[in-house]
């Protein structure tokens, strides 16, 4: 990190605080995601009167958010799954030089997917997009959070790629994709 | 080109890019999108970007996935998994091998509380191996029971496979929950079975004779140490099964009444729920990233009409047979397996093997249980077993790669029995589903 220029360490910043704010905020959505549902099989339980609105709030809400927000900050931890094995018995130039083109394969397609998502994201804000449910639930809000959250994770995977060709090395934290099978 | 064969380039484009390093839900999403592309036109490209993301995220049952993950995490942050390794020797130790069979059913419990096979290889590794060998059991056994043991977590609900797999193939969660139940505690079984004989024929095996005498006081302590994880478990199957609240809903209960059981034992820290949060939201969006992935390559796929073309291809060479089907997924999975983890290689495979399965009308339930043991497997087969490596590296050089596999190699004859019993007899996975939910 220290060895780094100035200019990718003020980028290594920027992107971590842009993702640190959106993990906080996809963290809180989790927890409200449990204690909503939590509250609402109590309601119905002891008070059989559901609370209104959890199934929309919850799924389009709270999931978009806890799924799409935090993006950056799995690449930034490198936690996407990826398969090593032929990778790793690559000389370390050849590494670097496969790494960043699949970051530029990744760039293109989330680019796409950000391109996309803001479209649909402007379209359904100008026309206060709801969806079906026995009272007006508006969903455009959440559809933000995918351009945002794939916008950041362009320039998260940018800057792995920036870092790998500056220092020579492919950083494979890769810890956390361990924890999940 | 046709667009079978786009779909067949495709496919190969996909597996050349995961063997270069790419993510797995860029690979599969960035070629599924540019076959899309190429099959109709770049607009149904970007129509199924529009479309797919944001209607399939926001969906209530995936909020099960979270909720689960949390709950397996809030166990192992805030330390409820710790301690059950010790005081579940006082019971079992008497019997012969008594450490290994701990090990086992320390394990099933710490993986289905968890729902991670690796996570829970690699923390018993570091808890019960070393204790194991300090009493001099054979270090085969004593890793190779940690391995195998720490696949156990899948097939005992609740798990998140079963969650994805249940919705990918749109049957019931909860029928899936039901049905992994017994296959889990055949297998759990099996391996105690195993482990009980060999060591009674070859003693030496578990080492030195433990006799350890406990008193009334260290055995009471004891359950106060194994409590929480059976307690947890039990009261969200059967919150389910009773009907309080429905598998979806399952995870959030898991999750408040982990964190509640660890605010009664004072284990429940600020740091420990912020790891615990931080591990769920790291886990939920890489997942969800590969599972967009996979419905994009689910599309292409279909759009190419390959899975028809296969089906219709295999099933004219099997006829009927659904267990050469299996023959055809357990090869692909052992193959696979040895580069992909468990999720991932599910959320891989799925838009392929599942139109097989399909159109060759079996037991999408059934077929799920057989798949979840299958990927398993493939988590301890040598030469590249992800559970094997985690303990290996758990343990660095006190015991070789070949000595684990070895020790391995008696529990995936275990699993070669316990899955022939779940294929042979599909009341083994479908009975207790049957008998509570219809």
């Amino acid at each position: 990190m220290e060895n780094l220029p100035k200019n990718l360490i003020l980028g290594t910043r920027t992107v971590s605080f842009l993702s640190n704010i959106k993990v906080f905020l996809a963290s809180f959505f989790l927890i409200l995601m449990m204690v909503h549902v939590g509250a609402d099989i109590f309601a119905k339980l002891v008070f059989n009167a559901p609370i209104i609105g959890t199934l929309e709030t919850v799924s389009y809400y709270y999931m978009v958010s806890i799924v799409f927000l935090p993006l950056a900050f799995v690449e930034l931890r490198n936690g996407h799954v990826f398969v090593d094995l032929i990778f790793r018995n690559f000389p370390l130039r050849a590494q670097v030089i496969v790494y960043v083109l699949g970051c530029l394969i990744s760039v293109s397609y989330y680019s796409l997917f950000c391109y996309q998502t803001f479209l649909d994201a402007v379209k359904a804000t100008s026309e206060q997009e709801t969806v079906m449910s026995n009272y007006l639930f508006y969903v455009w809000p959440s559809r933000w959070t995918l351009p945002i959250g794939s916008a950041t994770l362009v320039l998260a995977i940018l800057l792995n790629a920036s870092i790998a060709l500056v220092t020579g090395v492919v950083n494979d934290a890769g810890g956390e994709a361990e924890v999940l099978s | 080109m046709t667009p079978g064969t786009i779909g067949i380039y495709g496919v190969v484009l996909a597996l050349t890019l995961l063997a270069f390093r790419v993510p797995i839900a860029v690979a599969l999403g960035a070629v599924s999108i540019g076959g899309i592309m190429l099959i109709i036109n770049p607009q149904a490209g970007m129509g199924i970007i529009s479309s797919v993301p944001f209607n399939f995220i926001g969906n209530w049952s995936l909020t099960a996935v979270p909720m689960f993950l949390l709950m397996g995490f809030v166990c192992t942050t805030t330390g409820l998994t710790n301690g059950l390794f010790q005081a579940m020797r006082i019971f079992l130790s008497r019997m012969p091998g008594g450490l290994a069979v701990t090990s086992v059913a320390a394990c099933a419990l710490f993986a289905s509380a968890s729902g991670s096979s690796v996570a829970t290889a690699s923390a018993m590794s570091r808890i019960a191996v070393p204790e194991m060998l300090k009493y001099k059991y054979d270090p085969g056994l004593a890793c190779g029971v940690i391995a195998a043991s720490g696949t156990l977590g899948s097939l005992i609900p609740p798990s998140i496979l079963m969650v994805l797999f249940a919705i990918y193939a749109e049957v019931s969660i909860g029928k899936m929950f039901l049905a992994g139940f017994l296959p889990g505690i055949v297998s759990a079984l099996l391996y105690i079975f195993m482990i009980v004989v060999r060591c009674w024929l070859k003693p030496e095996l578990a080492g030195i004779k433990i006799d350890e005498k406990f008193t009334r006081a260290e055995k009471i302590e004891a359950v106060k140490n194994v409590w929480p994880l059976p307690v947890l478990i039990f009261s969200v199957l059967g919150g389910i099964f009773i009907g309080l609240f429905s598998p979806t809903e399952a995870g959030a209960i898991g999750a408040i009444l982990a964190l509640l059981i660890a605010l009664l034992r004072r284990q429940l820290t600020f740091s420990a729920l912020k790891d615990a949060v931080v591990f769920t939201i790291i886990g939920a969006s890489g997942i969800f990233a590969i599972l967009i992935g996979t419905l994009f390559f689910t599309r292409f796929l279909a759009l190419s009409g390959l899975p028809t073309e296969l089906s219709n291809l295999v099933l004219s060479l099997t006829g009927d047979n659904p267990y050469l089907i299996i023959i055809g997924v357990a090869i692909i999975y052992i193959v696979l397996g040895m580069f992909i983890d468990s999720i991932g290689l599910m959320l891989l495979t799925l838009p392929i093997i599942l139109p097989l399965a399909i159109a060759a009308d079996m037991d999408l339930i059934w077929f799920g249980i057989i798949v979840i043991k299958l990927l398993e497997i493939g988590l301890v087969t040598p030469p590249i077993g992800l559970n094997v490596y985690v303990i290996k590296g758990a343990l660095g050089g006190q015991v070789t790669l070949e000595r684990i596999f070895q020790g391995v190699a008696w529990f995936i004859v275990m699993d070669v029995v316990a899955l022939s019993l779940i294929v042979v007899f599909p009341e083994l996975s479908l009975y207790v589903p049957t008998l509570i939910m219809d």
